[in-house]
């Protein structure tokens, strides 16, 4: 039992890979880039499934560990806001150099601009993993006001704290519709969806907001607006990397937000890419595409169990189950992130998955709706199956 | 009053029950009052489950709930103001809590699916197995209402052989071929596979009660479908009471689901036997058990303390009732499910 509680420390265990990567400074950061995005990869390709479903008696710790997110992804970004500046704020660097012995100055002074480049994408990356998905999980929790706050700041992170109201109140309820920002629909490419989702999400965020805060009798504008208040914790964390590291510290700081937010879009993408849905009937299990790979599943706790979340989102994570029978995705997370990013490649897999699931789980009506779908993806092979199906409107 | 005052503060237990609608229902630690009422067998309203659509409103008339979200994100200003809540997101905390909702918008609730499987299991039972578009609501041994779209304006009654699934959208039924029966002698000539099938319900207030008796489960005819059920289900929850299931019959010829019951009493906690009763085998016949009807050896197997479950037809279930109540069986204890028998 202990282990599965220890599982779902894998995030910990890469988080600090990551900030002694970063620290060490030079070709390390690569390195450790280069080990972490192995851990993922080989290992989601090499470990298999995890379909075990213990029954936790503590679920307490399981959350703590998710509030201890926060303060290690802030040290994460600290210290790479530092490791790309040229100033030693508050002589941190010169400290942990007489503490450890190792000197930490002289190294950064190492770092080229490729391992800059490892570094922020490290950082990218733990500001998606760490962050956003960690925040997912807290802001589904709206009755616990500690998971509430902590999930919204680690989401300004990515500035992305509109993600906690719309997620909630528009993704779900409008999931594998045409109403929902965060499902593709067929023929989509991951770079438009990274754009058409984040716009889009944020209008609906404002209109949701706008419409709670009527019905109080206030105005769209003003501190009651969680939208308002959420993108200033972002401007917040913003004028901190300036504080830190100067305007090179807040742009990179700003690349980092920006890459970790398309990291978002891009698992959107990927969950629920060419599905449709009948609106009259409630979100089914096969309205995700859902992986059990070993790795990806702890270190993500369990957001690779996204049928089950989607028909249940009250459910906490270590109570999801793997629904072995729903449609499944490509690969492991970071896997099919990977494949997402060369459109080409990602079609060729993805139309013929897409193309049985209309065959194996697709209710009548939305075999309508997928007929439809297909004609509109200019993807000749959707095209193609739309002309076969005789299912119209 | 006082009493239960001083309990509500010094304990932390949780309400047991709830009302929807006036109807009394249980509820489990830390239940919402949507998934008490979808256990239950309500045919409760909802869609999203994450407090995100407003399906599951209702008002709460009594007592206190806990919310997990901000309802005001869906409700009008005087919804909240007149005591509307999210089923979904709201958790009794006082025993007395009483919702009422508007059935009406989920009474047809209908699920879509079509056959994926046909096998006879005697000359006149087939079962069939329904691939559905929604993962179906329903409590084991309750019914629902079936019709087929190549068999227009022809609807039947017929119970879920299945336990019910939250991960799975495949259900069975055990239809028994009514003589001169539209429905019944359809599924049982025609090719089914892959014909759509609609599907509405669910029905009934038969369905296993909260005890540590003995278990006595009596079925007639295709009566063996909800026991299936709900012997599934009670075996998936660790059931840990004596169960005896009698099956009545005709010959030998007409006993079904013995597989289905071997797999079920396989490491079954407590004592569980199967008894099949015979009325019409012939003289001089291998069979060795007993034969007669079923009414007749209630005596050996059911004591006054068995909780007892029937469904079949009615004449049989009437008998074993008047039996089973001169036993000293309370009304109370007994449960059934009567077949209506449509045929043209």
């Amino acid at each position: 039992m202990l282990f599965h509680y220890s599982k779902y420390f894998l995030f910990h265990v890469i988080g600090i890979l990551a900030l002694v990567a970063i620290l060490a400074g030079g070709a390390y950061v690569s390195f450790g880039l280069l080990v972490i995005l192995a851990a993922y990869i080989l290992g989601d390709a090499l470990a298999g499934d995890d379909i075990a479903t213990p029954d936790f008696k503590k679920p307490e710790i399981l959350t703590f560990q998710l509030w201890l997110a926060l303060p290690l992804l802030s040290l994460v970004v600290f210290v790479s806001i530092w490791s790309v500046s040229t100033t030693d704020i508050m002589g941190f660097g010169e400290h942990l150099s007489s503490l450890t012995g190792y000197d930490l100055l002289a190294q950064r002074e190492t770092t080229t601009m490729i391992h800059s480049i490892s570094t922020f994408i490290i950082v990218g990356l733990m500001i998606g993993m760490m962050g956003t998905i960690t925040a997912h999980e807290l802001t589904h929790r709206t009755w616990d006001p500690i998971s509430m706050f902590i999930g919204r700041w680690l989401l300004a992170f990515s500035f992305d704290t509109i993600f906690s109201i719309e997620h909630v109140y528009g993704h779900h309820r409008y999931v594998s519709t045409i109403n929902d920002p965060a499902t593709a629909p067929r023929g989509r490419n991951v770079y438009f969806h990274i754009l058409a989702s984040t716009v889009k999400g944020n209008i609906s965020a404002w209109h949701l907001e706008k419409e709670r805060l009527a019905k109080f009798g206030k105005g769209p504008f003003s501190f009651s607006n969680g939208v308002i208040r959420g993108h200033l914790m972002s401007v917040v964390l913003v004028i901190l990397a300036y504080f830190i590291g100067g305007l090179v510290g807040a742009l990179f700081f700003t690349a980092c937000a920006l890459f970790g937010k398309a990291l978002l879009e891009i698992v959107n993408y990927m969950e629920h890419y060419g599905m449709v849905r009948n609106p009259k009937v409630p979100v089914q299990p096969r309205h995700s595409w859902n992986t059990n790979k070993r790795i990806s599943s702890w270190a993500m706790f369990n957001l690779t169990r996204h049928s089950h979340h989607h028909a249940d989102g009250n459910v906490p994570y270590q109570d999801l189950r793997p629904y072995e029978d729903a449609p499944m995705m490509i690969n492991g997370y970071l896997t099919t992130i990977l494949v997402t990013l060369i459109p080409p490649l990602w079609h060729y897999l993805m139309v013929p998955k897409v193309l049985a699931w209309d065959e194996k789980y697709a209710s009548k009506e939305e075999l309508i709706l997928a007929k439809q779908a297909n004609l509109n993806s200019g993807i000749p092979a959707f095209i193609e199956a739309a002309k076969r199906s005789t299912y119209n409107s | 009053m006082m009493r239960s005052f001083i309990k509500s503060i010094f304990s932390s237990a949780s309400p047991e029950g709830m009302r929807v609608n006036q109807l009394a229902i249980s509820l489990e630690k830390k239940e919402t009052v949507l998934s008490a009422s979808l256990r239950n067998g309500i045919n409760f309203p909802y869609s999203c489950k994450v407090g995100g659509c407003a399906e599951c409103k209702c008002k709460l008339i009594k007592g206190k709930v806990k919310e997990f979200t901000d309802a005001s994100y869906l409700l009008t200003a005087e919804e909240v103001q007149s005591g509307y809540i999210l089923a979904c997101q709201s958790v009794p905390k006082t025993d007395d809590v009483e919702v009422e909702v508007d059935l009406s918008r989920a009474k047809k609730r209908i699920n879509r699916g079509r056959i994926v499987g046909k096998t006879e299991l005697t000359h006149d039972i087939t079962a069939i197995e329904i691939e559905l578009d929604e993962v179906p609501i329903f409590k084991a041994g309750q019914y629902a209402k079936l019709s087929l779209d190549c068999l227009p304006g022809v609807t039947r009654a017929y119970s879920f052989a299945s336990k019910p699934n939250a991960e799975n959208t495949r259900v069975k039924f055990i239809i028994r071929h009514v003589p001169n029966g539209e429905f019944s002698g359809f599924i049982q000539k025609e090719d089914l596979v892959n014909k759509s099938i609609k599907l509405e319900g669910p029905f009934g207030d038969f369905f296993l009660r909260d005890s540590d008796n003995h278990m006595l489960l009596i079925a007639g005819g295709s009566g063996l479908a909800p026991i299936l059920s709900i012997l599934e289900q009670a075996k998936e929850q660790k059931c840990q009471r004596a169960v005896t299931v009698m099956l009545g019959a005709r010959t030998q010829a007409d006993i079904y689901g013995l597989e289905e019951i071997l797999k079920i009493s396989k490491n079954w906690p407590a004592s569980f036997e199967f008894e099949q009763v015979l009325s019409e085998e012939p003289e001089g016949s291998s069979w060795q058990g007993p034969k007669g009807y079923l009414g007749e050896h209630l005596r050996s197997f059911a004591t006054y303390n068995s909780q007892v479950y029937l469904c079949g037809p009615p004449l049989m279930i009437d008998d074993c009732i008047n039996t089973l109540s001169s036993m000293g069986i309370p009304s109370s204890e007994m449960f059934a499910d009567r077949f209506i028998v449509n045929s043209k």
